[in-house]
């Protein structure tokens, strides 16, 4: 007799342990290792080829991971095929069934655990009301706008209440204003509903927006597993610094300073900044984001430039800068600048993030 | 996806009736290939002993250098005829909506659905007519008629590939509908063309019925030659009929490969766009 | 520039550009016009010899004009030719279906797919005629075949498959499978792969996911391989000569038709006889599209992905 995981509706956790997949010499997921905890909404980010998709594909069961396993709680179930699995899926391109109406796509997971069909005609409805897709019931998904079978796609996965959602980019096919709006679809989903959820995007706005936690995955491989707060302030390397918005990254030499700060200093270039992984002196980079890099007078800490690039964005000017003989730097100017202009820029020590520099080696982490 | 052991099950019987086809298949090939190297076949698992002379005295006695000479110069010239004649068609086709354009495709479509010996008897007859049958003419313009709508078939997905834009910027840049062809759609459609041609080609060297209808001795094809010689086995030896069968598959099975290279398997018979699967 | 401007058209030209404008709206124009000599070809010969068949058809020798009819009907030797086509071409190409179509399934998912289709089309390139001449030898009393079933003791004497209904079918089925099995794996691979994930996901069994995924869609597509592989086995003329018993019992229609026309010289008496060919495959294929009619045809994947 098949198992199956109906009688885990309540569960504790959910543990990918080392999990690995290779794809004959290609890596895809290296060594991924993280827990969710029941009710979380958990966001997979990372660039597009990270390997999350496919971290998704290992816990439906569509992959099977070359090493590593999946728990849920006690239960291993990365040996599981997905119909065993019982979580409900909600693809990137949708996948409805285009020879079903609404009604018979969403109803589909109940009526392959055999309910009573009373009972699936009622559970059906409930869900459409939820989505708000009542008069579509009938219509195949041919007929309805892209929006209308996100719904379609998100009521399959609910109705069959599992114990967690997988959702694969839901969201990536649809314009900017249907975007938001399903965003906040989402969300509020989540909340009337409560089930755990796992979603995957390249989206940093919609990962800090969504989540309860944030794991950041690049090149396959765990780069943090942070809330969204910490991992907007706080990234942990410099490469998901970078991939977190902060634009700037500079060379520095850097000395302890005032209170927990360090002192960095490269041609053109004194900052305080607060220091990373231990840091006390020595080479390092200086990540800033352009938004807190701005035009200052007589401060100490300054970097001296010339503005090479500018750009209007209605509240303040984007603007590029060439320290002499060093980088350039994106900064954000709230009055006019003209190219050419000999500024200094600064920046809160706070939002200075000082990194090790890549040339010493560092150990790759365990993360939980 | 994991695989239960029903699916197993099935799978292996699958992988079975694979097996025991391509087996068999192996087997009658073999046997015509054997058989044309035996000396003599009669009761026994091999040939008595093997020699070629076989394939010598069918290449005198079919006159296969004839043979060779006249399928090639019919099928190169369907080849050519058809694709000069279909890519406009399939062009026009693609790029204009007019009046009646339903019912044009439809009756290109036709031949394609229709089996050759329906349509090929009456063609015949008036080729008859027309004193053209039995000369090679006849039997190429017999051929043309499945394999122009085919080449059609074919170049409409790549024809709806091409940005009409990419036209648009030849014509606003001086080049006249002849000079649009010669300079950016040709080359554009240089694949597509190619794997037409190659498809034509290899119908066409397969096509018993309408080749058989209406050539003459001077203008036979391969197969159709073959088809005589084996309807005539009792008279001659079958060693070398076999032979000529295993030169004719030889052919055909280069330029299958040929073909392949270029083609998707499944464009043989059905209307498939060229792009890969994302 | 000025040169340019000379060139343009002046007034009086104007009433031509007028007329040519008026059909380019209709969509005619110069790039139209280059479906001509297709159409004409096709025109010449394809529909100008069908129509002369037809009529041909109804223009006997002797008698009125229904007369090849009446003859057809009337002669057994003709007559019955329609029930034994019928009965090789219908029941080959279902045992083509089911065949293909498991294994289009299993190819679809592979990753090896161009070579084995490659394999599994050869007998393509191998033809009719050279299908018969080593079926005639590989299945005869003394060929491979039944050498291999004696030895292993599973028959006590070979059996009879050639020059018969079964050669004439075995021919059918080796010709016929790489048509079947092309079309219908282009059929299967044009189902959007995420369909029958999202049925596992929802608990859906590998039959289950056959059952209501994979058949409805492909229902549609079967209707078609359908068709255009029974037409092809319905028409089956040098394997029923070759490998049959062409006066016999595998004397099929287009013998018929073939006889009436090279060895009669009676053109119209054969035109007659493809025409019922073409009726009865029509009839046919109708049933079989009726039913499509009743089923799934729309696109095979889903949403805007």
């Amino acid at each position: 007799m098949s198992q199956s995981l109906e009688s885990a509706a309540d569960f504790t956790e959910l543990r990918l342990e080392h999990v690995s997949q290779r794809f004959g010499t290609v890596t895809a997921i290296d060594d991924l290792s993280f827990t969710v905890r029941r009710g979380e909404f958990i966001v997979l980010l990372g660039p597009s080829g990270c390997g999350k998709s496919t971290v998704l594909n290992c816990i439906a069961g569509l992959v099977t991971p070359t090493s590593g396993s999946v728990w849920l709680d006690e239960h291993r179930i990365d040996t599981l095929r997905p119909e065993q699995r019982g979580f409900g899926m909600v693809f990137q391109n949708y996948a409805l069934f285009p020879h079903m109406s609404v009604r018979r796509n969403i109803g589909f997971g109940l009526v392959m655990r055999h309910r009573p069909k009373a009972d699936i005609a009622k559970r059906v409805d409930d869900v459409l009301k939820f989505v708000q897709l009542q008069e579509h019931a009938d219509k195949l998904p041919g007929q309805l706008s892209g929006g209308q079978q996100q719904r379609v796609a998100i009521a399959r996965a609910i109705v069959i209440a599992p114990p967690l959602i997988l959702m694969d980019e839901p969201l990536s096919n649809l314009d900017a204003k249907l975007r938001l709006e399903m965003r906040s679809e989402i969300k509020r989903i989540h909340r009337e509903v409560g089930r755990t959820s796992i979603y995957v995007t390249h989206d940093q706005d919609e990962a800090l927006s969504l989540a309860d936690r944030i794991v950041l995955i690049v090149n396959g491989r765990a780069c943090q597993i942070a809330t969204p707060l910490e991992l907007y302030q706080r990234p942990a390397s410099l490469e998901v610094a970078r991939f977190m918005g902060f634009r700037n990254a500079v060379e520095v030499t850097v000395e302890p300073g005032p209170g927990p700060h360090l002192r960095a200093m490269a041609s053109g270039i004194k900052l305080t900044g607060s220091p990373t992984d231990g840091l006390a002196k020595g080479r390092a980079v200086a990540a800033i984001r352009p938004d807190d890099l701005m035009p200052h007078h007589g401060r100490e800490d300054a970097i001296r430039a010339r503005v090479v690039e500018t750009e209007f964005r209605g509240r303040d000017y984007a603007g590029k800068a060439r320290v002499e003989g060093g980088p350039e730097l994106f900064f954000r100017s709230p009055q006019r600048i003209d190219i050419g202009d000999a500024i200094e820029l600064a920046a809160d020590p706070g939002r200075v993030l000082l990194f090790p520099s890549s040339d010493e080696k560092r150990e790759p982490q365990r993360l939980q | 996806m994991g695989k239960s052991v029903l699916e197993r099950l099935w799978s292996s019987l699958v992988w079975l009736v694979i097996g025991f086809f391509l087996i068999n298949l192996a087997g009658i090939i073999a046997t015509v290939l054997v058989d044309s190297f035996g000396t003599r076949w009669f009761d026994t698992w091999l040939p008595a002993g093997f020699t070629t002379r076989w394939y010598g005295s069918a290449w005198d006695e079919f006159q296969l250098s004839d043979v060779l000479i006249v399928t090639f110069e019919i099928v190169f010239a369907v080849v050519a005829i058809a694709v000069l004649l279909g890519v406009p068609a399939a062009y026009a086709l693609a790029r204009r909506q007019f009046p009646g354009k339903h019912v044009l495709t439809l009756v290109f479509m036709m031949p394609l659905m229709v089996p050759p010996i329906t349509y090929g008897i009456p063609l015949a007859t008036l080729l008859y007519k027309l004193h053209l049958a039995g000369t090679m003419s006849g039997v190429i313009l017999a051929n043309l008629v499945p394999t122009v709508p085919f080449v059609i078939l074919v170049m409409t997905p790549f024809i709806e590939q091409i940005d009409t834009r990419v036209e648009y910027a030849a014509r606003v840049f001086g080049a006249g509908l002849f000079r649009t062809f010669v300079y950016v759609l040709v080359p554009l459609l240089a694949p597509g063309m190619l794997a037409a041609g190659l498809l034509v080609l290899v119908r066409t060297l397969a096509m018993f019925e309408l080749t058989f209808l209406t050539a003459g001795s001077e203008s036979q094809t391969l197969v159709v030659v073959l088809y005589y010689a084996v309807f005539a086995a009792g008279v001659r030896a079958t060693q070398s009929v076999d032979a000529m069968a295993i030169i004719y598959m030889a052919t055909t099975l280069v330029w299958m490969v040929i073909a392949l290279r270029f083609v998707n398997p499944v464009q043989l018979v059905a209307r498939v766009s060229d792009q890969p699967r994302r | 520039m000025s040169a340019i401007i000379g060139e343009l058209p002046r007034r009086e030209a104007m009433a031509s550009v007028n007329w040519r404008r008026r059909l380019a709206h209709r969509g005619i124009d110069g790039v139209t016009l280059l479906v001509l000599p297709a159409t004409i070809s096709i025109a010449a010969l394809f529909i100008y010899p069908s129509i002369y068949g037809i009529v041909l058809a109804f223009s006997p020798r002797v008698g009125g004009f229904l007369a090849n009819y009446e003859r057809f009907f009337s002669d057994p030797y003709y007559s019955q030719t329609i029930a034994i086509t019928l009965e090789m071409g219908l029941p080959a190409t279902l045992i083509n279906m089911a065949a293909a179509v498991p294994l289009a399934f299993h190819l679809s998912s592979m990753r090896r797919q161009r070579v084995l289709t490659a394999i599994l089309v050869l007998p393509v390139t191998l033809g009719t005629v050279l299908v018969a001449q080593g079926l005639l030898g590989y299945l005869g009393p003394q060929g491979w075949f039944n050498r291999v079933l004696v030895s292993l003791h599973l028959i006590s004497e070979p059996i009879r498959l050639i020059h018969n209904y079964w050669g004439v079918m075995i021919s059918l089925i080796i010709t016929g499978f790489p048509f079947v099995f092309l079309l219908m794996l282009s059929y299967v691979t044009g189902i959007d792969p995420a369909l029958p994930k999202a049925a596992a996901t929802l608990g859906a069994s590998a039959w289950a996911r056959f059952r209501h995924i994979h058949l409805p869609l492909l229902a549609s597509g079967f209707a078609m391989c359908f068709c255009l592989a029974f037409v092809q086995a319905f028409t089956v003329f040098p394997s029923a000569v070759l490998l049959g018993q062409p006066a016999g019992t595998t004397r099929v229609i287009s013998i018929v038709a073939y006889h009436a026309a090279y060895e009669e010289y009676d053109y119209s008496m054969a035109s007659a006889v493809a025409l019922i060919m073409g009726t009865v495959q029509l009839v046919v294929i109708s049933l079989v599209l009726g039913v499509r009619e009743f089923v799934y045809r729309g696109p095979l994947g889903s949403g805007k992905g």
